[in-house]
Protein backbone atom coordinates (compact mmCIF):
# COMPACT_ATOMS: atom_id res chain seq x y z
CA UNK A 1 0.00 0.00 0.00
CA UNK A 2 2.93 2.68 1.01
CA UNK A 3 4.31 2.65 -2.74
CA UNK A 4 0.89 4.18 -4.05
CA UNK A 5 1.12 6.98 -1.32
CA UNK A 6 2.81 10.38 -2.22
CA UNK A 7 6.03 10.77 -0.94
CA UNK A 8 4.46 13.55 1.17
CA UNK A 9 2.05 10.85 3.20
CA UNK A 10 4.55 8.32 3.41
CA UNK A 11 7.02 10.66 5.22
CA UNK A 12 4.01 11.48 7.40
CA UNK A 13 3.11 8.07 8.02
CA UNK A 14 6.22 7.06 9.38
CA UNK A 15 6.80 9.91 11.63
CA UNK A 16 3.28 9.15 12.65
CA UNK A 17 4.84 5.52 13.51
CA UNK A 18 8.05 6.56 14.78
CA UNK A 19 5.60 9.25 17.43
CA UNK A 20 3.17 6.47 17.87
CA UNK A 21 5.92 4.19 19.31
CA UNK A 22 8.35 6.73 20.98
CA UNK A 23 5.38 8.01 23.31
CA UNK A 24 4.22 5.16 24.11
CA UNK A 25 7.82 3.96 25.26
CA UNK A 26 8.62 6.97 26.99
CA UNK A 27 5.07 6.77 28.72
CA UNK A 28 5.86 2.91 29.91
CA UNK A 29 8.91 3.92 31.30
CA UNK A 30 7.75 7.09 33.16
CA UNK A 31 4.85 4.63 34.46
CA UNK A 32 6.96 2.13 35.79
CA UNK A 33 9.35 4.21 37.01
CA UNK A 34 6.89 6.86 39.14
CA UNK A 35 5.02 3.75 40.71
CA UNK A 36 7.64 1.69 41.46
CA UNK A 37 9.41 4.96 43.41
CA UNK A 38 6.26 5.19 44.98
CA UNK A 39 5.69 1.62 46.08
CA UNK A 40 9.43 1.82 47.34
CA UNK A 41 8.48 4.65 49.54
CA UNK A 42 5.89 2.75 50.97
CA UNK A 43 8.01 -0.16 51.62
CA UNK A 44 10.75 1.74 53.14
CA UNK A 45 7.82 3.78 55.26
CA UNK A 46 7.05 0.06 56.46
CA UNK A 47 10.72 -0.82 57.55
CA UNK A 48 10.83 2.57 59.20
CA UNK A 49 8.11 1.60 61.04
CA UNK A 50 9.29 -2.00 62.00
CA UNK A 51 12.50 -0.75 63.52
CA UNK A 52 10.21 1.34 66.24
CA UNK A 53 8.37 -1.61 66.59
CA UNK A 54 10.12 -3.63 69.52
CA UNK A 55 10.06 -0.54 71.64
CA UNK A 56 6.00 0.13 71.21
CA UNK A 57 5.96 -3.38 73.20
CA UNK A 58 7.58 -2.22 76.28
CA UNK A 59 5.75 1.17 75.95
CA UNK A 60 1.82 0.40 75.33
CA UNK A 61 1.79 4.16 75.16
CA UNK A 62 3.56 5.26 72.76
CA UNK A 63 1.21 2.79 70.37
CA UNK A 64 0.16 4.59 67.14
CA UNK A 65 -3.23 4.27 65.52
CA UNK A 66 -2.76 6.49 62.92
CA UNK A 67 -3.90 5.26 59.99
CA UNK A 68 -3.61 3.88 57.45
CA UNK A 69 -0.34 2.20 59.06
CA UNK A 70 -1.61 -0.58 60.97
CA UNK A 71 1.20 -2.35 63.55
CA UNK A 72 1.14 -5.58 65.75
CA UNK A 73 3.43 -7.79 67.20
CA UNK A 74 2.93 -11.64 67.72
CA UNK A 75 4.96 -14.83 69.36
CA UNK A 76 5.51 -18.04 67.80
CA UNK A 77 1.65 -19.13 67.60
CA UNK A 78 0.55 -16.29 65.82
CA UNK A 79 -0.87 -14.58 68.88
CA UNK A 80 -0.57 -10.81 69.35
CA UNK A 81 1.53 -9.56 71.91
CA UNK A 82 0.77 -6.01 70.80
CA UNK A 83 -1.81 -5.27 71.20
CA UNK A 84 -2.80 -7.33 73.15
CA UNK A 85 -6.26 -8.86 72.14
CA UNK A 86 -6.60 -8.67 68.39
CA UNK A 87 -7.22 -10.48 65.39
CA UNK A 88 -3.57 -11.46 63.83
CA UNK A 89 -3.13 -9.85 60.80
CA UNK A 90 -0.95 -13.40 59.33
CA UNK A 91 -1.85 -16.29 58.33
CA UNK A 92 -0.29 -19.48 58.94
CA UNK A 93 1.63 -19.97 56.08
CA UNK A 94 2.43 -16.16 56.40
CA UNK A 95 3.93 -16.43 60.18
CA UNK A 96 5.98 -19.47 59.12
CA UNK A 97 7.24 -17.43 55.69
CA UNK A 98 7.74 -14.08 58.02
CA UNK A 99 9.62 -16.71 60.61
CA UNK A 100 11.96 -17.58 57.97
CA UNK A 101 12.96 -14.50 56.71
CA UNK A 102 10.77 -11.31 55.67
CA UNK A 103 7.57 -11.45 54.47
CA UNK A 104 6.20 -8.56 51.83
CA UNK A 105 2.87 -8.98 50.22
CA UNK A 106 0.09 -6.98 49.12
CA UNK A 107 -3.14 -7.99 49.86
CA UNK A 108 -6.58 -7.09 51.77
CA UNK A 109 -6.08 -5.56 55.49
CA UNK A 110 -9.10 -6.01 58.38
CA UNK A 111 -8.85 -1.73 59.08
CA UNK A 112 -7.39 -0.28 56.21
CA UNK A 113 -8.65 -2.20 53.29
CA UNK A 114 -8.48 -3.80 49.98
CA UNK A 115 -5.29 -1.71 48.90
CA UNK A 116 -2.52 -2.38 51.29
CA UNK A 117 1.14 -4.04 52.03
CA UNK A 118 1.79 -6.32 54.52
CA UNK A 119 5.82 -6.48 55.67
CA UNK A 120 6.28 -9.03 58.59
CA UNK A 121 9.57 -10.39 59.77
CA UNK A 122 11.15 -11.30 63.76
CA UNK A 123 12.29 -9.39 65.50
CA UNK A 124 14.08 -9.18 68.73
CA UNK A 125 11.85 -8.20 72.22
CA UNK A 126 13.78 -7.24 75.81
CA UNK A 127 12.47 -10.61 77.24
CA UNK A 128 14.11 -12.41 74.40
CA UNK A 129 11.42 -14.58 73.12
CA UNK A 130 11.20 -14.90 69.30
CA UNK A 131 8.46 -13.19 68.04
CA UNK A 132 7.17 -11.49 64.61
CA UNK A 133 6.92 -8.01 64.22
CA UNK A 134 4.26 -7.24 61.26
CA UNK A 135 3.10 -3.52 59.72
CA UNK A 136 0.60 -2.89 57.04
CA UNK A 137 0.14 0.64 55.31
CA UNK A 138 -2.45 1.51 52.59
CA UNK A 139 -0.74 1.24 49.43
CA UNK A 140 -3.99 3.71 47.82
CA UNK A 141 -1.74 6.65 47.42
CA UNK A 142 0.24 4.56 44.89
CA UNK A 143 -2.93 3.26 43.11
CA UNK A 144 -3.95 7.18 42.82
CA UNK A 145 -0.34 7.93 41.39
CA UNK A 146 -0.65 5.37 39.15
CA UNK A 147 -4.21 5.94 38.10
CA UNK A 148 -3.36 9.67 37.82
CA UNK A 149 -0.41 8.48 35.52
CA UNK A 150 -1.95 6.48 33.48
CA UNK A 151 -5.00 8.73 32.77
CA UNK A 152 -2.28 11.56 31.65
CA UNK A 153 -0.14 9.54 29.59
CA UNK A 154 -3.44 8.06 27.83
CA UNK A 155 -4.19 11.72 26.78
CA UNK A 156 -1.19 13.22 26.27
CA UNK A 157 0.64 10.37 23.80
CA UNK A 158 -2.33 11.05 21.13
CA UNK A 159 -2.02 14.72 21.59
CA UNK A 160 1.61 14.96 21.54
CA UNK A 161 1.52 11.99 18.44
CA UNK A 162 -1.21 14.00 16.76
CA UNK A 163 0.40 17.46 17.11
CA UNK A 164 4.07 15.77 15.34
CA UNK A 165 2.40 14.41 12.67
CA UNK A 166 0.59 18.03 11.77
CA UNK A 167 3.95 18.92 11.91
CA UNK A 168 5.53 16.29 10.22
CA UNK A 169 2.45 17.13 7.13
CA UNK A 170 3.15 20.73 6.97
CA UNK A 171 7.20 20.17 6.72
CA UNK A 172 6.58 18.16 4.49
CA UNK A 173 4.53 19.71 2.39
CA UNK A 174 7.01 22.69 2.20
CA UNK A 175 10.01 20.59 1.54
CA UNK A 176 8.76 19.50 -1.72
CA UNK A 177 6.67 22.02 -3.04
CA UNK A 178 9.94 22.85 -4.92
CA UNK A 179 10.07 19.19 -6.11
CA UNK A 180 6.23 19.75 -7.03
CA UNK A 181 7.03 23.35 -8.96
CA UNK A 182 9.93 21.67 -10.75
CA UNK A 183 7.85 18.23 -11.89
CA UNK A 184 4.83 21.07 -13.01
CA UNK A 185 7.57 22.88 -15.56
CA UNK A 186 8.42 19.58 -16.64
CA UNK A 187 5.70 18.77 -18.19
CA UNK A 188 5.45 21.63 -19.98
CA UNK A 189 8.75 21.06 -21.61
CA UNK A 190 9.23 19.37 -24.80
CA UNK A 191 11.38 19.79 -28.33
CA UNK A 192 9.27 22.85 -28.69
CA UNK A 193 10.70 24.89 -26.26
CA UNK A 194 13.81 23.38 -25.58
CA UNK A 195 15.13 26.29 -24.08
CA UNK A 196 13.04 25.94 -20.74
CA UNK A 197 14.42 24.77 -17.77
CA UNK A 198 13.17 24.01 -14.16
CA UNK A 199 12.55 26.16 -11.09
CA UNK A 200 15.73 25.67 -9.21
CA UNK A 201 15.34 26.32 -5.59
CA UNK A 202 17.52 28.34 -3.81
CA UNK A 203 20.24 26.74 -1.54
CA UNK A 204 22.35 24.06 -1.75
CA UNK A 205 20.06 21.09 -0.42
CA UNK A 206 19.40 18.07 -2.05
CA UNK A 207 16.48 19.30 -4.06
CA UNK A 208 18.54 22.45 -5.19
CA UNK A 209 21.43 19.82 -6.58
CA UNK A 210 18.36 17.85 -8.13
CA UNK A 211 16.94 21.35 -9.94
CA UNK A 212 20.86 22.37 -11.16
CA UNK A 213 21.42 18.31 -12.06
CA UNK A 214 18.40 17.95 -13.99
CA UNK A 215 18.60 21.60 -15.80
CA UNK A 216 22.45 20.49 -16.50
CA UNK A 217 20.83 17.57 -18.45
CA UNK A 218 18.51 19.91 -20.01
CA UNK A 219 21.27 21.88 -21.23
CA UNK A 220 23.13 18.80 -22.66
CA UNK A 221 19.75 17.57 -24.60
CA UNK A 222 19.33 21.05 -25.82
CA UNK A 223 22.68 21.52 -27.55
CA UNK A 224 22.17 17.94 -28.92
CA UNK A 225 18.78 18.69 -30.42
CA UNK A 226 20.25 21.66 -31.56
CA UNK A 227 23.25 19.75 -32.91
CA UNK A 228 20.88 16.97 -35.26
CA UNK A 229 18.86 20.16 -36.14
CA UNK A 230 21.60 21.62 -37.95
CA UNK A 231 23.18 18.27 -39.36
CA UNK A 232 19.75 17.49 -40.57
CA UNK A 233 19.26 20.94 -42.31
CA UNK A 234 22.35 20.84 -43.67
CA UNK A 235 22.15 17.81 -44.65
CA UNK A 236 18.95 18.37 -46.65
CA UNK A 237 20.81 21.43 -48.23
CA UNK A 238 23.52 19.17 -49.46
CA UNK A 239 21.09 16.78 -50.91
CA UNK A 240 18.61 19.44 -52.36
CA UNK A 241 21.23 21.57 -53.84
CA UNK A 242 22.65 19.01 -56.61
CA UNK A 243 18.96 17.70 -56.96
CA UNK A 244 18.04 20.87 -57.97
CA UNK A 245 20.93 21.49 -60.57
CA UNK A 246 20.11 17.84 -61.62
CA UNK A 247 16.46 18.41 -62.22
CA UNK A 248 16.78 21.53 -63.72
CA UNK A 249 19.63 20.17 -66.06
CA UNK A 250 16.95 17.79 -67.05
CA UNK A 251 14.29 19.93 -68.16
CA UNK A 252 16.76 22.23 -69.58
CA UNK A 253 17.33 18.96 -71.84
CA UNK A 254 13.99 18.02 -72.62
CA UNK A 255 13.13 21.46 -74.32
CA UNK A 256 16.87 21.04 -76.03
CA UNK A 257 17.27 20.51 -79.62
CA UNK A 258 20.34 21.21 -80.10
CA UNK A 259 22.74 17.82 -79.94
CA UNK A 260 25.72 19.30 -78.21
CA UNK A 261 23.22 21.06 -75.57
CA UNK A 262 22.00 18.42 -74.88
CA UNK A 263 25.13 16.43 -74.50
CA UNK A 264 26.35 19.24 -72.23
CA UNK A 265 23.33 19.08 -70.08
CA UNK A 266 23.86 15.29 -69.65
CA UNK A 267 27.65 15.88 -68.85
CA UNK A 268 26.33 18.31 -65.77
CA UNK A 269 23.64 16.00 -64.55
CA UNK A 270 26.28 13.23 -64.22
CA UNK A 271 28.67 15.38 -62.53
CA UNK A 272 25.40 15.81 -60.04
CA UNK A 273 24.98 12.29 -59.89
CA UNK A 274 28.54 11.87 -58.42
CA UNK A 275 28.36 14.63 -56.13
CA UNK A 276 25.09 12.80 -54.69
CA UNK A 277 26.50 9.28 -54.91
CA UNK A 278 29.53 10.69 -52.60
CA UNK A 279 27.18 12.41 -50.29
CA UNK A 280 25.15 9.54 -49.69
CA UNK A 281 27.83 7.16 -49.26
CA UNK A 282 29.34 9.93 -46.81
CA UNK A 283 26.51 9.84 -44.75
CA UNK A 284 26.26 6.39 -44.94
CA UNK A 285 29.85 6.19 -43.29
CA UNK A 286 28.98 7.92 -40.97
CA UNK A 287 25.43 6.50 -39.89
CA UNK A 288 27.44 3.01 -39.88
CA UNK A 289 30.09 5.31 -37.31
CA UNK A 290 27.70 6.43 -35.58
CA UNK A 291 25.72 3.32 -34.87
CA UNK A 292 28.55 1.43 -33.99
CA UNK A 293 30.29 3.64 -31.88
CA UNK A 294 31.61 0.60 -29.86
CA UNK A 295 32.87 -1.40 -32.71
CA UNK A 296 31.96 -4.64 -31.79
CA UNK A 297 35.30 -6.14 -32.97
CA UNK A 298 38.69 -7.82 -31.96
CA UNK A 299 40.05 -6.96 -35.08
CA UNK A 300 43.92 -5.05 -35.73
CA UNK A 301 45.57 -3.51 -38.29
CA UNK A 302 49.18 -1.79 -39.19
CA UNK A 303 48.48 1.75 -38.91
CA UNK A 304 51.23 2.32 -41.84
CA UNK A 305 50.39 -0.88 -43.80
CA UNK A 306 46.86 0.53 -44.05
CA UNK A 307 47.93 3.83 -44.72
CA UNK A 308 50.54 2.66 -47.61
CA UNK A 309 47.58 0.57 -49.33
CA UNK A 310 45.05 3.45 -48.79
CA UNK A 311 47.07 5.66 -50.73
CA UNK A 312 48.05 3.21 -53.42
CA UNK A 313 44.29 3.24 -54.32
CA UNK A 314 43.30 7.21 -54.04
CA UNK A 315 43.63 9.09 -57.28
CA UNK A 316 46.01 11.79 -56.84
CA UNK A 317 45.99 15.44 -57.80
CA UNK A 318 48.77 15.83 -61.00
CA UNK A 319 51.84 17.13 -59.75
CA UNK A 320 51.16 16.31 -56.00
CA UNK A 321 53.68 13.76 -54.85
CA UNK A 322 52.63 11.54 -51.03
CA UNK A 323 55.13 10.51 -48.79
CA UNK A 324 54.94 7.72 -46.35
CA UNK A 325 56.74 7.13 -43.67
CA UNK A 326 56.43 5.00 -40.25
CA UNK A 327 57.10 0.98 -39.26
CA UNK A 328 54.87 -0.94 -37.86
CA UNK A 329 52.00 0.09 -35.94
CA UNK A 330 49.21 -1.88 -34.53
CA UNK A 331 46.10 0.48 -33.98
CA UNK A 332 42.60 -1.41 -32.87
CA UNK A 333 39.64 -1.25 -35.33
CA UNK A 334 38.97 -3.29 -38.33
CA UNK A 335 41.30 -1.96 -41.65
CA UNK A 336 38.22 -0.56 -43.39
CA UNK A 337 37.86 1.77 -40.99
CA UNK A 338 40.78 3.11 -40.77
CA UNK A 339 41.45 3.49 -44.22
CA UNK A 340 38.62 5.80 -44.10
CA UNK A 341 40.51 7.84 -42.18
CA UNK A 342 43.65 7.78 -44.15
CA UNK A 343 42.10 7.96 -47.30
CA UNK A 344 39.41 11.29 -46.03
CA UNK A 345 42.90 13.01 -44.90
CA UNK A 346 45.24 12.12 -47.66
CA UNK A 347 42.26 13.06 -50.31
CA UNK A 348 41.36 15.98 -48.93
CA UNK A 349 45.14 17.04 -48.15
CA UNK A 350 46.15 16.53 -51.84
CA UNK A 351 43.14 18.73 -52.79
CA UNK A 352 44.57 21.85 -51.29
CA UNK A 353 48.65 20.61 -51.48
CA UNK A 354 50.63 22.51 -54.06
CA UNK A 355 53.43 20.32 -54.68
CA UNK A 356 54.11 17.95 -51.47
CA UNK A 357 51.81 15.90 -49.03
CA UNK A 358 53.26 14.02 -45.84
CA UNK A 359 52.03 11.12 -44.28
CA UNK A 360 53.89 10.12 -40.96
CA UNK A 361 52.81 7.05 -38.24
CA UNK A 362 55.00 8.01 -35.06
CA UNK A 363 55.00 6.38 -31.47
CA UNK A 364 53.96 8.43 -28.75
CA UNK A 365 54.29 6.28 -25.06
CA UNK A 366 50.86 4.11 -25.32
CA UNK A 367 49.91 5.65 -28.83
CA UNK A 368 50.55 5.92 -32.53
CA UNK A 369 50.07 9.31 -34.04
CA UNK A 370 49.21 9.50 -37.62
CA UNK A 371 50.18 12.85 -39.08
CA UNK A 372 48.79 14.01 -42.33
CA UNK A 373 50.26 17.08 -43.77
CA UNK A 374 50.57 19.01 -46.60
CA UNK A 375 52.39 22.51 -48.19
CA UNK A 376 48.63 24.48 -49.53
CA UNK A 377 46.89 27.57 -47.59
CA UNK A 378 46.26 25.78 -44.54
CA UNK A 379 42.40 25.82 -43.00
CA UNK A 380 40.74 29.19 -43.07
CA UNK A 381 41.27 30.49 -39.73
CA UNK A 382 37.47 30.89 -38.73
CA UNK A 383 37.08 27.06 -40.04
CA UNK A 384 40.07 26.06 -37.82
CA UNK A 385 37.88 25.61 -34.06
CA UNK A 386 35.25 23.86 -36.09
CA UNK A 387 36.83 21.89 -38.78
CA UNK A 388 35.73 18.56 -37.86
CA UNK A 389 32.14 19.62 -37.63
CA UNK A 390 30.23 17.85 -40.00
CA UNK A 391 29.60 20.04 -43.17
CA UNK A 392 31.42 22.97 -41.59
CA UNK A 393 33.28 24.37 -44.68
CA UNK A 394 35.38 27.22 -45.44
CA UNK A 395 33.46 29.28 -48.33
CA UNK A 396 36.69 28.53 -50.88
CA UNK A 397 36.11 24.56 -50.38
CA UNK A 398 32.98 25.20 -52.09
CA UNK A 399 32.84 23.78 -55.17
CA UNK A 400 35.37 21.57 -54.87
CA UNK A 401 33.72 18.44 -54.84
CA UNK A 402 34.32 18.18 -51.21
CA UNK A 403 31.10 16.87 -49.38
CA UNK A 404 31.64 19.06 -45.86
CA UNK A 405 32.08 14.99 -44.47
CA UNK A 406 35.69 14.35 -44.65
CA UNK A 407 37.09 15.10 -41.27
CA UNK A 408 33.76 14.86 -39.53
CA UNK A 409 33.76 11.32 -40.65
CA UNK A 410 37.71 11.04 -39.52
CA UNK A 411 36.58 12.73 -36.41
CA UNK A 412 34.16 9.95 -36.07
CA UNK A 413 35.77 7.07 -37.12
CA UNK A 414 38.63 8.18 -34.42
CA UNK A 415 36.74 8.62 -31.81
CA UNK A 416 34.76 5.16 -31.88
CA UNK A 417 38.45 3.38 -32.11
CA UNK A 418 39.02 5.31 -28.96
CA UNK A 419 41.88 8.04 -30.39
CA UNK A 420 41.21 11.59 -31.13
CA UNK A 421 42.10 14.58 -33.54
CA UNK A 422 43.82 17.86 -33.98
CA UNK A 423 43.86 20.47 -36.90
CA UNK A 424 46.46 22.96 -37.22
CA UNK A 425 47.96 25.19 -39.79
CA UNK A 426 52.12 25.23 -40.16
CA UNK A 427 54.85 23.05 -39.67
CA UNK A 428 55.86 20.65 -40.99
CA UNK A 429 55.43 22.10 -44.36
CA UNK A 430 53.32 24.88 -43.83
CA UNK A 431 50.06 24.28 -44.82
CA UNK A 432 47.22 22.18 -43.26
CA UNK A 433 48.24 19.57 -40.82
CA UNK A 434 45.90 16.98 -38.84
CA UNK A 435 47.04 14.67 -36.06
CA UNK A 436 45.29 11.43 -35.55
CA UNK A 437 46.35 9.58 -32.11
CA UNK A 438 44.65 6.05 -31.68
CA UNK A 439 45.72 3.79 -29.14
CA UNK A 440 49.09 1.21 -30.04
CA UNK A 441 47.69 -2.37 -29.84
CA UNK A 442 50.91 -4.36 -27.98
CA UNK A 443 52.37 -7.48 -29.58
CA UNK A 444 48.80 -8.15 -31.38
CA UNK A 445 49.35 -9.79 -34.73
CA UNK A 446 47.18 -8.22 -37.49
CA UNK A 447 43.94 -10.15 -37.66
CA UNK A 448 41.03 -9.93 -39.83
CA UNK A 449 38.16 -10.10 -37.55
CA UNK A 450 34.88 -8.78 -39.53
CA UNK A 451 33.56 -5.96 -38.27
CA UNK A 452 29.74 -6.06 -36.97
CA UNK A 453 27.89 -2.94 -37.16
CA UNK A 454 24.56 -2.91 -35.59
CA UNK A 455 22.21 -0.30 -37.97
CA UNK A 456 18.89 0.05 -35.94
CA UNK A 457 17.41 1.16 -39.20
CA UNK A 458 16.94 -1.58 -42.10
CA UNK A 459 18.37 1.26 -44.59
CA UNK A 460 19.67 4.84 -44.17
CA UNK B 1 -8.17 44.17 -77.96
CA UNK B 2 -4.63 43.82 -78.79
CA UNK B 3 -2.46 46.78 -77.29
CA UNK B 4 0.22 48.12 -80.02
CA UNK B 5 3.55 46.31 -79.68
CA UNK B 6 5.89 48.53 -78.09
CA UNK B 7 9.76 47.85 -78.00
CA UNK B 8 10.92 46.97 -74.07
CA UNK B 9 13.75 45.81 -72.72
CA UNK B 10 13.44 42.20 -71.65
CA UNK B 11 13.21 42.45 -67.41
CA UNK B 12 16.26 42.21 -65.80
CA UNK B 13 16.76 39.50 -63.15
CA UNK B 14 19.98 39.05 -60.45
CA UNK B 15 20.27 35.28 -59.96
CA UNK B 16 21.63 34.59 -56.03
CA UNK B 17 23.35 31.75 -55.17
CA UNK B 18 26.97 30.06 -54.27
CA UNK B 19 26.27 26.91 -56.42
CA UNK B 20 27.80 27.90 -59.15
CA UNK B 21 26.20 24.94 -61.07
CA UNK B 22 22.73 25.80 -59.59
CA UNK B 23 23.27 29.66 -60.98
CA UNK B 24 24.28 28.73 -64.14
CA UNK B 25 20.67 26.38 -64.69
CA UNK B 26 18.50 28.99 -63.33
CA UNK B 27 20.42 31.75 -65.68
CA UNK B 28 20.06 29.10 -68.94
CA UNK B 29 16.04 28.96 -67.91
CA UNK B 30 15.55 32.23 -67.33
CA UNK B 31 17.19 33.53 -70.39
CA UNK B 32 15.37 31.13 -72.48
CA UNK B 33 12.04 32.71 -71.37
CA UNK B 34 12.96 35.90 -72.13
CA UNK B 35 14.92 37.23 -69.52
CA UNK B 36 18.28 39.14 -69.18
CA UNK B 37 20.22 37.89 -66.36
CA UNK B 38 23.31 38.82 -63.68
CA UNK B 39 24.55 36.20 -61.14
CA UNK B 40 26.24 37.11 -57.15
CA UNK B 41 27.41 34.45 -55.25
CA UNK B 42 26.84 36.67 -51.78
CA UNK B 43 25.22 38.98 -50.15
CA UNK B 44 27.53 41.46 -50.29
CA UNK B 45 27.71 41.11 -54.01
CA UNK B 46 23.95 41.17 -53.67
CA UNK B 47 23.95 44.23 -52.04
CA UNK B 48 26.61 46.04 -54.70
CA UNK B 49 24.90 44.46 -57.85
CA UNK B 50 21.36 46.26 -56.91
CA UNK B 51 22.60 49.26 -56.03
CA UNK B 52 25.37 49.42 -59.93
CA UNK B 53 22.25 47.41 -61.73
CA UNK B 54 18.88 48.22 -60.16
CA UNK B 55 17.50 44.57 -61.45
CA UNK B 56 13.57 44.56 -61.94
CA UNK B 57 13.60 41.25 -59.47
CA UNK B 58 15.97 38.93 -57.88
CA UNK B 59 16.09 35.30 -57.26
CA UNK B 60 17.95 34.53 -53.53
CA UNK B 61 18.78 31.63 -52.00
CA UNK B 62 18.86 31.35 -48.28
CA UNK B 63 22.07 29.97 -47.60
CA UNK B 64 24.82 31.92 -48.96
CA UNK B 65 28.11 33.54 -47.55
CA UNK B 66 27.46 36.37 -45.59
CA UNK B 67 25.16 38.46 -45.02
CA UNK B 68 22.40 35.03 -45.81
CA UNK B 69 19.54 35.33 -48.39
CA UNK B 70 16.98 36.36 -45.79
CA UNK B 71 18.84 39.11 -43.98
CA UNK B 72 19.88 40.43 -47.61
CA UNK B 73 15.98 40.37 -48.34
CA UNK B 74 15.72 42.19 -45.59
CA UNK B 75 18.02 44.86 -46.04
CA UNK B 76 16.79 45.38 -49.25
CA UNK B 77 13.44 45.79 -48.60
CA UNK B 78 14.09 48.30 -46.27
CA UNK B 79 15.97 50.08 -49.06
CA UNK B 80 13.56 50.92 -51.03
CA UNK B 81 14.06 47.54 -53.55
CA UNK B 82 10.30 46.87 -54.79
CA UNK B 83 10.86 44.25 -57.53
CA UNK B 84 9.50 40.92 -56.88
CA UNK B 85 11.88 38.69 -54.72
CA UNK B 86 11.82 34.78 -55.21
CA UNK B 87 13.42 33.09 -52.37
CA UNK B 88 14.92 29.38 -53.05
CA UNK B 89 16.20 27.41 -50.40
CA UNK B 90 17.49 23.69 -49.27
CA UNK B 91 15.86 23.97 -46.35
CA UNK B 92 12.19 24.28 -46.27
CA UNK B 93 10.96 24.51 -42.84
CA UNK B 94 7.78 26.18 -41.88
CA UNK B 95 9.80 28.69 -39.87
CA UNK B 96 12.53 29.25 -42.96
CA UNK B 97 8.86 30.40 -45.20
CA UNK B 98 8.01 32.70 -42.00
CA UNK B 99 11.23 34.23 -41.72
CA UNK B 100 11.74 34.61 -45.46
CA UNK B 101 8.13 36.21 -45.56
CA UNK B 102 8.86 38.58 -42.66
CA UNK B 103 11.79 39.89 -44.70
CA UNK B 104 9.55 40.47 -47.41
CA UNK B 105 10.09 37.76 -49.77
CA UNK B 106 7.27 37.52 -52.54
CA UNK B 107 7.70 33.59 -53.19
CA UNK B 108 9.24 30.86 -51.76
CA UNK B 109 10.42 27.48 -53.68
CA UNK B 110 11.88 24.96 -52.26
CA UNK B 111 15.20 23.04 -53.95
CA UNK B 112 14.80 21.07 -55.95
CA UNK B 113 12.10 23.37 -57.86
CA UNK B 114 11.23 23.30 -61.44
CA UNK B 115 12.23 25.46 -63.57
CA UNK B 116 8.62 26.03 -65.01
CA UNK B 117 7.38 27.15 -61.56
CA UNK B 118 10.61 30.03 -61.33
CA UNK B 119 9.85 31.43 -64.39
CA UNK B 120 6.41 31.12 -63.96
CA UNK B 121 6.52 32.85 -60.03
CA UNK B 122 8.70 35.59 -61.99
CA UNK B 123 6.40 36.24 -64.59
CA UNK B 124 2.88 36.12 -62.50
CA UNK B 125 5.33 39.08 -59.83
CA UNK B 126 6.20 40.70 -62.56
CA UNK B 127 3.08 41.40 -64.27
CA UNK B 128 1.40 42.00 -60.94
CA UNK B 129 3.83 44.81 -60.11
CA UNK B 130 3.01 46.37 -64.27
Amino acid sequence: VLPRLSLRARLVALVAVGAIVATTLAALALYRNISGEVSRVITSELRVRMEDLHTDLDDPSAALEQRPIVEQIVDQSNVPQYPRGAVPILTKDELNQAANGELLIDRHVNGIGDEARVFARPIESSTGGSLIGVTAASTSPLEHVRDRLLLVLLVASPVLTAAVTFAAWLLAGAALRPVRRMARRAETISLTNPGERLPEPEGTDEIAELGHTLNAMLDRIESTVRHERAFVDDASHELRAPLAVLRGELELALDENDLYAIKRGVASSLEETDRLVRLASDLLTLARVDAGATPNTVATCDLTETAREAVRRLSISDGVMINIEGTEAFVPGPEEWVEEIVSNLVSNASDYARSRVDVTVSRDDATYRLTVSDDGPGFPQDLLPRAFERFARGDSSRGRGGTGLGLAIVHAVAQALGGQVDAHNGPPLGGATVDVTLPAVNGTEPSHGALIVETPRSEV
Amino acid sequence: VTEPSVIETPPQVLVVDDDEKLAGVIVRALERAGFLCRVAASGDETLWAVQEHSPDALVLDVMIPHPSGVETCGYLRRHGFVGPVIVISGRSHPDDRAAAARAGADRFLAKPFALSELVDALEDELRVRA
